[in-house]
């Protein structure tokens, strides 16, 4: 009967399909959740590399002061398409595609709740990515990825198909927001309750729920510049009945939030991989899945911090830089626990468990980095210069990057059922890592000491470490190549993984690797949560269907 | 394989987690931490000293907050470090480590302590701010205008209006800011203070200068192609340098109006540098010196030449209003506003173009 399941479970005809065992599966509208999330995670990639591609262009002529070969416009549409790239088409569907994976699995689920809409999601963000790329060819946005009229209503008509572009992928990412609450809530295994959640699970609901509250005001924001633009709407000139504040007010309405859509699944994540390779249970379970969602609630409450420098009224700039405060707690409660569950334990240092630990390091950086932010006199001086961009690189990049780099070598063996090569991931991590920190450490002092963010061109006195940073940015970029090398050549030549190569609790090891399309043929029965370890012993549950079956990766 | 401990090996006290190698290592770091946080607070030596008052209150902030940011710092990774060089699995060894879930005491310990710190950083956070932007009844006024790209400043108590800012030293100053087309922002990275410039709205920051020099005066919110060219310079100086200013300047004033009627020339140089052209072109007559775009200094010979047909007059008027019409090899489009035929009244623009087809 299992094997029946398992047969009717795969569906190869035409341009609707279920299930991924050829390479064509990956190219059409697929409504198997692990296809989805291969899909999702490999169109991101791609993102990532465009956008570090122009991140180096601007590096190189960052390189010395003057203008060397891309000044203007030019270097200004280099990183408003390079802010939201990395943002709208990497870090969140990166993230998505990772827990489209594993979430379904770790429930015990064999599917999301809604996998045609699933498939929709995806099928939506590729005319947004489309149009994005499009909008750099017709004389591209030019007014950062904050968008701030009214500059935003001069510039030329790549700034409409940006508006448009991101109203795709908004909705995308509304309706997978959707899908994971009633997947979470609705189809977890029989026993497992909301405690007995993997943490990562506890991360996608407090993620949905920032997206669900707050897109919808990006989306809004965006069909006023839309109509403004086209039409000659007065949503946001002054002088003629509009306000270029209510922008900023709606735009960082979501905007902020999203750093929480871009940071919590990389917690989940980390709160996965920590406890397994520390042989230790998750230290502090409740307080870590209660602290996502006090994120998610003070998440909504901090966004006029990004406009303490504007003409916002004076007195509403100190509830708001306590609430900023605030949110420094439940992260901090999070950096803890992840301390308390690595001490004592007995590490395994993988490649995932090293981008792990490379997470919490760098991790606190940018959290320190915010605090001072958050505070109202400081960020007077430090507000829009390269301290910024060194914060959000140290949160978004020291950050969700390392975590996702994290999740795609620990969900690696079970993705593809082959491993990885340790050595590749190790040369890939180090490369990162210094990399990283020689690229955006020195920008914190660039920044304190006066060049502002945005900018072709500096004053001199900013040579040395610019240049130090556009050289540790070469190293960061040439980090990709072991990285690829790896994720392609040991889909061919790494060792086979078996079922779970790093014994792990969490039910996605139980299955095999890759798991079978109908993900569970006998439901799992949960008995506690998944971070038992030195309590029980690992047992493999009975896996029905024998390996042939497809998965990512062929 | 792991072999399952009993469920009651919760209660096991395990020797390899906090023994005393473990406190003592956790006491060691703390140490460190706060040495450390001390020194960075005592040092703070990411900052140059600030020149203005409210510079000060600020750095002092910072001080306090790097102090312990440090301290934090040196914590998380020192217990990082530690756990990496001291928790690595023996090669031979299978086993799981001990099954510890949580400890209350401990989980309220780090979420209350951080909370502590959070308010006294709040609290005094708050008092700074009162302090940087306590108004002053002896300020003098300035008038700041932003436009893309360059700054204007107006002295309404002496009616003069420049290019580059001056303040005498140790007597607080307003500053009330508008933009004339996009969004700005006014900062002085040597006095800490930054403000948005709006279109719509005047907004406003204080300053007193406590340092006589001359500093950058930066745009800090993208306003557009050139915005990293849009800067000017502020100098502090002493009262009686900065009244000696004052008067050369309203001696300018007065001269350019006198010699308006005899020099034909001196209402074009005056629209051209309040119109911020100086910021972005050279031009010898009217002491510019701006990096972005063409140089001026013999567009009137040259202008005839640049498209053919077209006479110089109206090569020159159609540059200024419609800049992207003829864009100069070399540089690019979409830099120069194009909204001056709107912003600069017939009558100057007029005299703008008289005065450019003069420069040979």
């Amino acid at each position: 009967m299992e094997a029946t399941i398992e047969a009717n479970a795969y569906d190869n005809r035409g341009w609707i399909r279920h299930g991924g065992r050829k390479l064509s599966d990956y190219f059409v509208f697929n409504t198997d959740h692990k296809v989805i999330g291969i899909q999702y995670m490999v169109v991101a990639f791609i993102f990532f590399i465009i956008g570090g591609l122009l991140a180096e262009t601007m590096r190189t002529e960052l390189a010395a002061p003057g203008t060397q070969f891309v000044g203007g416009s030019s270097y200004n549409q280099l990183f408003t398409l390079h802010g939201t790239i990395m943002i709208f088409l990497w870090i969140i569907p990166a993230f998505v595609g990772l827990a489209n994976y594993a979430v379904p699995l770790m429930l015990g689920a064999n599917d999301m709740a809604f996998p045609k809409l699933n498939a929709f999601s995806f099928w939506l963000t590729i005319p947004g990515a489309i149009l994005l790329i499009a909008s750099f060819f017709v004389g591209g946005a030019e007014s950062g990825w904050t968008a701030y009229p009214p500059l935003s209503l001069q510039t030329p008509a790549g700034q409409t198909l940006w508006a448009i572009a991101l109203q795709f992928i908004g909705f995308a990412s509304i309706f997978s927001a959707i899908n994971f609450l009633v997947t979470i809530f609705n189809m977890r295994a029989p026993g497992m309750t909301l405690m007995r959640m993997p943490l990562l699970a506890w991360s996608m609901i407090a993620t949905s729920i920032i997206i669900i509250l707050g897109t919808p005001v990006l989306s809004a924001a965006l069909a006023m510049l839309t109509v403004e633009r086209l039409l000659g709407a007065n949503f946001f000139s002054g002088g003629v009945g509009g306000d270029p504040l209510m922008w900023q007010n709606l735009f960082w309405f979501y905007s902020h939030p999203a750093v929480y859509i871009m940071i919590l699944p990389g917690f989940g994540i980390i709160s996965e991989v920590i406890p397994v390779f520390s042989r230790k249970p998750i230290f502090g379970y409740k307080l870590i899945a209660f602290s996502s969602l006090a994120i998610a609630i003070f998440g909504f409450l901090v966004w006029a911090h990004h406009m303490f420098t504007s003409g916002m009224d004076p007195f509403l700039r100190v509830p708001f830089m306590i609430t900023s405060m605030i949110i420094a707690v439940p992260t901090g409660v999070k950096i803890f626990s992840w301390l308390a569950t690595i001490w004592g334990g007995k590490l395994r240092f993988t490649t995932p468990m090293m981008f792990a630990l490379a997470f919490i390091s760098m991790f606190v950086i940018g959290g320190i980095s915010g605090v001072f932010l958050a505070s109202v006199p400081i960020d007077i001086h430090v507000q829009d210069t390269y301290f910024v961009v060194a914060h959000l690189h140290y949160v978004l990049f020291g950050g969700s990057v390392m975590a996702i780099y994290a999740g795609v070598y620990f969900w690696y063996p079970k993705i593809t059922g082959r491993m990885y090569s340790e050595r590749m991931g190790k040369l890939h991590f180090w490369m990162n890592f210094i990399g990283f920190n020689i690229t955006f450490l020195p920008q914190h002092v660039l920044g304190l000491q006066g060049m502002p963010r945005r900018v072709a061109d500096y004053a001199p006195e900013f040579m040395l470490w610019n240049l130090v940073s556009t050289l540790g940015s070469f190293l960061l970029a040439a980090s990709t190549l072991p990285f690829l090398w790896t994720a392609v050549a040991s889909l061919f030549k790494g060792k086979p993984a078996g079922n779970n190569p790093w014994r792990s609790l969490t039910l996605d090891w139980t299955v095999t690797s890759p798991p079978p399309i109908h993900n569970y043929p006998v439901p799992p029965v949960v008995t506690s949560d998944p971070y038992g370890y030195g309590e029980r012993t690992i047992v493999q549950p009975p896996v029905p269907v024998p390996a042939p079956s497809g998965g990512g990766g062929d | 394989m792991s072999h399952g401990i009993s469920h009651n090996g919760e209660h096991e006290t395990s020797p390899s987690t906090f023994d005393n190698t473990g406190k003592l290592a956790a006491i060691l770091i703390g140490v460190i931490s706060a040495v450390a946080g001390l020194l960075m607070y005592w040092f703070n030596p990411l900052l140059n000293n600030a020149a203005s008052l409210q510079g000060t209150y600020i750095d002092d902030l910072f001080g306090v907050a790097m102090g312990i940011g440090t301290a934090v710092f040196f914590m998380v990774q020192g217990l990082l470090l530690y756990s990496i060089i001291r928790f690595h699995r023996q090669a031979d060894d299978d086993e799981d480590g001990p099954p510890i879930r949580g400890n209350t005491k401990l989980e309220i310990v780090w979420t209350v302590v951080p909370a502590l710190v959070i308010i006294f950083l709040g609290i005094l956070s708050y008092q700074v701010l009162v302090a940087a932007e306590r108004p002053d009844p002896d300020e003098l006024i300035v008038e700041v205008r932003g436009f893309q790209y360059a700054w204007q400043f107006y002295y309404p108590d002496y009616d003069i209006t420049t290019s580059e800012m001056h303040l005498p030293v140790d007597r607080p100053a307003r500053l009330k800011l508008r933009s004339n087309d996009v969004i700005h922002a006014f900062w002085v990275p040597a006095f800490r203070i930054k403000k948005d410039v709006m279109p719509d709205r005047v907004t406003e920051t204080f300053i007193t200068p406590i340092e006589e020099g001359t500093y950058p005066i930066v745009c800090a919110e993208l306003c557009g192609a050139a915005h990293s060219a849009m800067r000017s310079q502020v100098v502090v100086e002493s009262d009686s340098s900065f009244k000696q200013w004052v008067s050369g300047q309203g001696a300018a004033v007065a001269r350019a109006s006198e010699a308006a009627e005899t020099d034909p020339m001196a209402q074009g140089r005056q629209v051209f540098n309040q119109n911020g052209c100086n910021a972005c072109h050279v031009l010898a007559d009217a002491g510019a010196v701006g990096q972005v775009g063409p140089t001026l200094n013999n567009i009137g010979a040259e202008a005839g030449a640049m498209v053919p047909g077209q006479a110089p007059e109206d090569y020159i008027h159609a540059a200024i209003v419609d800049p992207n019409k003829f864009v100069v090899e070399g540089y690019p489009a979409n830099v120069m506003p194009s909204n001056y035929g709107t912003t600069i009244s017939e009558a100057d623009l007029k005299a703008l173009v008289d005065y450019l087809m003069a420069q040979k």
